[in-house]
């Protein structure tokens, strides 16, 4: 059984999913280990990967798809607070992300409500941080390995190369 | 020199002021000064010899180390009393003095002329002082000997004058003795080292002479003197204004060397804030690179920014192009799905119009072509037709999925992705080219700043414009420096100048007075040689003629003159060594001879060398009668009064009286006076004078004297 990564009016997050968020995103308060972590992945304590943390939700929902394959994730750990406020996952700004992400979670797995198609975002970003916060820990840098991603992606369209009707 | 008078205050056994009249009277140049044993007679000698020469009698083979009168010698002069006995008690007087006035000789006269003294009477005086109570010699208090003049003004005189002038120390003994002394005289005979007193005693006339000759040499060149007399007048004015000028020329360098100095210091000071400035520009050099490289890291840094900020925009392209990809996948899978839903739909279509053609066919059915009826078994195989052509249609249209709604949402979302496209690589490489030189930058920032060190900006500034001050200050101050060191220099080259035209006319007067000097040197030189000449030639004279007088007063005096050679009796060689030569010519034995004879020798060369020196020195002959038997006496009593100008004779009263037995001897008629010294009881034995010039007033006086003083001797 998941955890339960929705609330009334928030994202919910695990603990270390927030040290993730910590690591890679601006305008945040990390804690002293993290900023020294910071120093040692990053070069200096005040750079960032992320604006903020809400695009780096997206971005991990979306690596932690690609990484999950259509398997849903298990995230037991309890989640600790809130990551952002639902209306930001509202934002009309990103509307269209949301949408595409909850076209793909309906249809990839049977969920229907949206609560539930949350919940399965919520439980991808989780996966997804965590990978992000891999990748730079050992490249100091995220855009190899998105890029990665975006081009064995782009390769699988054109094999089927057909134009959509 | 001739001694006019002695004054002798408290000196030996005198007391008081005592004067004793030596001078001679017309021919009478004897003073006969007789005195019993311890009356003062020897006193008075030693009295002229200490205002003389400071020295107490000494044996004449010794004359260089006769003894100087000490301190000490002159204290026990305080406590003396008659009879040469010493008294205890402090001293009645406080003050001993000699006085001797003279009748300088010509020599003298001359030397005193030269002093600027006036001819006329004069007085040598010594003396020594004491405090109230004489408690030790070092209270004695010895000025020096003192040469009053007839105008009373006073002269020390150093000791070396009278030796100079007068008599030699060593000689004043041969002049000055008394009985004792006649054997030193003899010794001399045998050979003494006073040989160069004797010398100077005659060469000081012919120095004289010599010096006449050079005076009439020198007056046939007077003219050329004379001219150099007035060159001299000018050198001396060019000597005085190139030493003045030397002094200005060393005064403006002194001047200049001081201003140099502090142009010098100046000078460094500038060097300093120069180098100081140069660094400072240097720093704001660095400064402003500093800066620049400071602005163009912010304009790197806000680039770099500026593409990290598009990078990180691209992070909301990665979902859309990620999701449109996955979409895009997902649709053409729905498409084909589809696809094959119309094919199945198709299908269906296809068995139900076979189904509609096969559903015509019924039971007893004619056929429209040939009318016959169907068969029957035909018709059960169209009936299982048409029920597998049901079931067809049934599976086909099962087979069709309802896709519809999903793939218009797909469609609706992958177009609105069709044109995103994530690709980081080109601000990626941005990205890694700005930060590399932010990087280069930073670090070239760093090192700058290091060299920089502690300078900021306005410090530097600041710096800078004191620096500019003080160095326009400074070079101001430079600039009026040198306008003065040149001014001086300027001086320096006229003065210069000057001291050359000066110098060059001094150089040419120098030449003049070269070849002057020359001449004169010349004239000197031969003068010397002439002088030279005439001095041993006057020596040689001397010799001769002090053999010559010696040798005939020897003749005279002796009472044995078959002893020597009839014609040369008496020998004087260079050393002036007097040797007695005997009949056959050889040197006399001079050991062999009886002390009469030797005596006699030795007055004769005192006649010999007094006579031939020309000295008008007074003769002092102190108790020398015992020395001679009585025939000796006789004849040298009519010898006497020609052996020199002024003659003392010192002697007993037992030599008087033996003198008194030969009253028609020619000798009394050169008696000039007669002292007669005597004890004062009254005075504690102190020496008393008694003076008459002629014997017949007081002789019957003295003869009781002289009776009573036999019979106390007799007594004895």
């Amino acid at each position: 059984m998941n955890t339960n990564l929705v609330g009334s009016d928030r994202i919910l997050a695990t603990a270390e999913a927030h040290k993730c968020y910590d690591l890679v995103c601006a305008k945040r308060q990390p804690d002293a280990e993290t900023i020294t972590r910071k120093k040692e992945i990053l070069g200096d304590a005040k750079k960032f990967i992320f604006d903020d943390t809400v695009q780096a939700f997206y971005v991990a929902a979306v690596v932690g798809q690609i990484v999950q394959a259509g398997k849903r994730p298990s995230i037991d750990e309890k989640a600790r607070e809130g990551l952002i406020l639902l209306q930001h996952w509202e934002r009309q700004e990103k509307r269209d992300l949301r949408n595409a992400l909850e076209f793909l979670v309906t249809a990839e797995y049977k969920v229907t409500e949206p609560k539930e198609i949350l919940q399965v975002v919520a439980e991808l970003a989780e996966v997804g941080i965590r990978k992000i916060r891999d990748v730079i820990t050992q490249y100091g840098e995220i855009d190899d390995y998105l890029s990665g991603i975006v081009e064995t992606l782009r390769k699988e369209t054109a094999k089927e190369g057909l134009p959509l009707e | 020199m001739i001694i006019d008078r002695a004054v002798i205050e408290n000196f030996g056994s005198f007391r008081g002021r005592n004067e004793l009249e030596l001078s001679p009277d017309g021919k009478k140049n004897i003073t006969l000064i007789v005195g019993h044993g311890g009356a003062g007679k020897s006193t008075v000698g030693q009295a002229i010899r200490w205002a003389l020469y400071n020295r107490k009698f000494s044996e004449v083979g010794e004359s260089e180390n006769d003894e100087v009168y000490s301190k000490e010698d002159v204290f026990k002069q305080f406590f003396r009393e008659g009879g040469g006995a010493m008294k205890e008690g402090p001293p009645a007087e406080n003050h001993i003095s000699v006085q001797l006035v003279v009748t300088p000789s010509e020599s003298v006269k001359k030397a005193l002329e030269a002093h600027r003294y006036k001819f006329g009477e004069y007085a040598l005086e010594r003396e020594a002082s004491v405090g109230k109570i004489v408690s030790k010699p070092g209270d004695v208090i010895l000025p020096p000997l003192s040469l009053k003049g007839p105008d009373q003004r006073s002269i020390l005189y150093p000791e070396g004058f009278i030796e100079e002038y007068f008599l030699p120390a060593s000689m004043s003994s041969f002049f000055m003795f008394h009985g004792d002394r006649i054997k030193d005289l003899t010794r001399h005979i045998e050979g003494s080292p006073v040989t160069d007193d004797i010398k100077k005693v005659l060469d000081v006339q012919a120095m004289e002479n010599a010096a006449n000759d050079l005076q009439q040499i020198m007056t046939r060149f007077s003219r050329n003197v004379t001219t150099a007399s007035k060159d001299d007048t000018r050198r001396k004015e060019l000597d005085l204004e190139i030493t003045k000028i030397e002094g200005q020329i060393t005064k403006l360098q002194g001047q200049i060397g001081e201003k140099e100095s502090l142009l010098k210091e100046k000078t460094e000071r500038i060097t300093e804030l120069e180098r100081e400035h140069r660094d400072l520009l240097d720093v704001a050099g660095k400064l402003g690179e500093y800066d620049e490289k400071v602005r163009a890291m912010k304009g790197l840094e806000g680039d770099r920014d500026k593409i990290e900020e598009k990078k990180r925009a691209l992070l909301d392209v990665f979902p859309r192009e990620a999701l449109y990809h996955t979409l895009y996948s997902r649709a053409l899978k729905v498409k084909e799905i589809h696809r094959k839903n119309e094919q199945h739909r198709q299908n269906a279509e296809d068995v139900r119009r076979q189904l509609s053609q096969v559903e015509k066919l019924k039971p007893g059915q004619k056929c429209s072509v040939c009318g016959q009826p169907f068969p029957e078994e035909m018709v059960d195989q169209r009936k299982k037709q048409i029920e597998h052509l049901n079931e067809e249609i049934a599976k086909e249209e099962r087979a069709i999925v309802p896709l519809k709604p999903e793939f218009q949402m797909l469609m609706r979302t992958v177009i609105g992705f069709e044109n995103i496209k994530y690709d980081p690589k080109g601000l990626q490489e941005e990205l890694y080219e700005k930060r590399s030189q932010v990087a280069n930058l930073d670090h070239d920032i760093t090192e700058l700043g290091k060299k920089l060190g502690d300078y900021t900006k306005p410090a530097v500034r600041d710096r800078a414009d004191e620096v500019t001050v003080e160095m326009n200050r400074l070079s101001t101050e430079q600039g009026g420096l040198k306008k003065e060191i040149a001014g001086y220099k300027k001086a320096i080259d006229q003065y210069t100048d000057v001291q050359k035209e000066r110098s060059r006319e001094l150089a040419k007067l120098g030449d003049q007075a070269s070849r002057k000097a020359k001449e004169r040197f010349d004239l000197a030189d031969k003068l010397h040689d002439v002088f030279a000449d005439t001095v041993d030639e006057l020596a040689f004279e001397k010799r001769d003629e002090i053999a010559k007088k010696t040798g005939k007063i020897l003749m005279e005096l002796t009472i044995k003159p078959e002893l020597f050679h009839r014609e040369a009796p008496v020998e004087v060689d260079e050393e002036f060594q007097v040797r007695a030569i005997n009949k056959d010519g050889n040197v006399l034995e001079w050991d062999r001879q009886s002390s009469s004879e030797k005596t006699i020798l030795s007055l004769s060369f005192i006649y010999g060398l007094l006579s031939a020196s020309e000295k008008d020195a007074p003769i002092v002959l102190d108790t020398f009668f015992g020395k001679l038997d009585p025939n000796h006496i006789d004849k040298f009593l009519e010898r006497l009064p020609s052996f020199g100008p002024q003659i003392i004779l010192i002697t007993t009263l037992e030599e008087f009286s033996a003198l008194l037995d030969r009253k028609s001897s020619p000798f009394w008629k050169y008696v000039a006076r007669y002292i007669f010294l005597f004890n004062d009881e009254s005075t504690g034995n102190a020496t008393r004078i008694n003076t008459i010039s002629s014997l017949d007033q007081s002789v019957k006086e003295l003869e009781i004297q002289v009776q009573a003083k036999r019979k106390e001797s007799v007594k004895r």
